[in-house]
């Protein structure tokens, strides 16, 4: 995937599990330099558990990690001075300020000057707040917080996982121009988000977990392109027509009608085809009382990631369809 | 050392430091006043002071026994006080994640172990200092209220024996918390910690006096106890508890390597431990 260019972090065969639950099943990521990669995955795929891995909270059971060219293991915890990251709730001493906070936790792993500190809380907005007592901060700026925090040694790797939990729309915004700014300047960034929407705007590669596995990996343009459709709705009667109709212009096998009740067809087309779509369902009589052209990664998602579909009666009672595909992470 | 001092800031400024230190500062006026007060109903012969000898309380409130009384406070109170303020400390290392951004951020999980608790033993070392001289002003009130005169605290003769003392009252209290410390760094819990050492401070008190001969000699080298010895305090006349057990250098020696071993387990499991949560 990335002959030529530099990886920034690379996994091997990773596995790691919690007694008899597998958490990680053997995974190969590998994230070049200076991108923003998006690591997707459902509920229970083992995003966090990587994280912490990562971040030397917990061990793998076997396989290798590479971190800026070198191996990662207990003996090279000095490779985190280069790393920062926010992994689920950012951790801090509530009855510090923001400022103190900075300073404190700064005072591990590489020093931090005062200079960098007072830097990141402009950065973050919390300049008019720094003297306050973190307990008095909400969950955003808390979170804002927690964002300085990673950055504070100037990683030229970055993990951040669910970063834009709690933040306000401008919050959002910002972080999502300094992770652009920072891929930018040759950093690399790791964000995992169940923000799917938020994720594509700002992930130039994405790798998508289920299991404790890599599912695919890839530049996300080319993984949307791969997954282009036009979905079209018509009168139940007119589903065989318009099925000729889109297997002309989609080809053999690149139609499915998804929801024969409702009428609801969909092509595996390119989102711009929808216009010709249109048009010759119209020339052959048949109006579309629904059409959408697409690719988002919200549609990759739960396409790579739906479990299979259990029979009816194995359902449990009271499951609600698409919450029955995590375990826990 | 910066650790260690970034420590020191972050732990003295909780509201539990100033707390604790308060209340053992609390209790050993208490202590004093009621010394005093024994030492007027021993004096008085009344009914409240039936059998009382009046040396004793004396011993107490005038110098140079309002010293070792002084420490002896320090100790008693203090560790119990101490115990929980230690293990309430370092739980909030685990529950509030802080430890987990230290090892994120490359730092070695040993230092940290060791600098955090290096710089609650320096906020112990304020502990100590501020009760004593509280204590010394105590003693005087004390004296004051039974009517006797507390003597010369400044008594060259006893001054560097007193200075090595508190220093041994340091160590010994900072051996006895490792242990608050150790439990609850393993167990990730500061409820296992407070729970455990307020346990084993009841049973070092109550334990001897009912247990076989065999479990007493086992008690004389645990932390409470030999941490108390290594004090080398005198002792109040006419008191058949109070003395030491174990001659005091030894005892210190022992103390030390309690200390030492403890924290050494700490730095041990939590290097193992997986942090998560």
């Amino acid at each position: 995937m990335t002959s030529g260019a530099t990886v920034a972090l690379r996994t091997k065969d990773l596995k790691k599990s919690y007694g008899r639950q597998v958490a990680l099943a053997g995974l190969d990521l590998e994230v070049p330099t200076g991108v923003v990669y998006g690591f997707l995955g459902p509920n229970g795929a083992g995003k966090t558990t990587t994280m912490r891995i990562l971040t030397g909270l917990i061990r793998p059971n076997s396989g290798t990690i590479s971190m800026m060219g070198q191996p990662f293991d207990r003996t090279r915890r000095d490779l985190l001075h280069h790393v920062g990251s926010l992994i689920e709730a950012p951790s801090f001493y509530p009855h510090l300020s923001a400022r103190n906070n900075l300073r404190v936790l700064g005072a591990t792993g590489l020093a931090v000057s005062n200079a960098r500190v007072e830097e990141l809380l402009e950065l973050v907005g919390l300049r008019d707040r720094a003297n306050d007592r973190v307990s008095r901060y909400s969950m955003g700026m808390k979170q804002r917080l927690g964002i300085a925090v990673a950055l504070l040694n100037d990683p030229e790797l970055l993990l951040l996982d669910e970063p834009a939990n709690g933040l306000d729309p401008s919050g959002i915004v910002g972080l999502r121009d300094t992770l652009k700014a920072l891929a930018a300047s040759g950093k690399t960034v790791l964000i995992s988000s169940h923000i799917l929407p938020e994720v594509q705007q700002m992930a130039d590669i994405v790798g998508i977990v289920a299991a404790g596995r890599l599912i695919t990996q890839g530049p996300l343009d080319e993984l949307l392109t791969g997954q282009a459709i036009v979905r079209v709705r018509v009168r139940p009667d007119e589903v065989a027509g318009a099925n000729a109709i889109l297997t002309r212009i989609a080809g053999e096998s690149r139609v499915e009608v998804t929801d024969p009740e409702a009428a609801w067809l969909v092509a595996h087309v390119a989102a711009d085809k929808a216009t010709d779509v249109n048009r010759a369902l119209a020339e052959a009589g048949i109006y579309a009382s629904g059409l959408e052209g697409g690719s988002d990664l919200e549609s990759l998602f739960l396409q790579l990631t739906a479990p299979p579909a259990p029979p009816p009666s194995a359902a449990a009672p009271g499951t609600i369809p698409g919450w029955n595909s995590g375990a826990a992470s | 050392m910066k650790l260690i001092l970034i420590g020191v800031r972050k732990f003295w400024t909780r509201t539990a430091t100033l707390v604790s230190i308060l209340i053992a500062v609390g209790l050993l006026c208490l202590e004093f006043v009621g010394i005093a007060i024994s030492y007027r109903a021993a004096v008085s012969g009344g009914t409240r002071g039936e059998g009382m000898d009046p040396s004793t309380f004396s011993w107490f409130l005038t110098f140079p026994g309002a010293f070792d009384a002084i420490l002896s406070i320090i100790f008693s109170f203090g560790g119990i006080i101490g115990l929980i303020y230690v293990a309430t400390m370092s739980g909030t290392e685990w529950s509030w994640g802080t430890l987990k951004v230290a090892v994120s951020r490359g730092q070695s999980r040993s230092l940290y172990v060791i600098a955090t608790f290096a710089s609650i033993s320096l906020i112990l070392l304020g502990g100590v200092l501020v009760m004593f001289v509280t204590g010394l002003v105590a003693a005087f009130v004390g004296a004051s209220i039974a009517g006797i005169s507390a003597g010369n605290p400044f008594d060259p003769a006893v001054f560097p024996g007193l200075l090595a003392k508190l220093l041994r009252t340091w160590i010994a209290l900072s051996a006895l918390t490792s242990l608050a410390y150790a439990v609850t760094m393993v167990a990730k819990s500061q409820m296992a910690g407070v729970g455990t050492v307020i346990g084993y401070f009841l049973v070092s008190i109550i334990g001897p006096a009912l247990l076989p001969d065999f479990v007493k000699e086992i008690f004389k080298y645990l932390p409470f106890s030999i941490s108390s010895d290594a004090i080398g305090l005198s002792g109040a006349p006419g008191n058949a508890s109070s003395g030491n057990i174990i001659d005091p250098t030894i005892a210190l020696l022992i103390t030390v390597g309690w200390l030492v071993g403890l924290i050494a387990v700490t730095c041990l499991s939590v290097e193992r431990t997986e942090i998560t949560g």
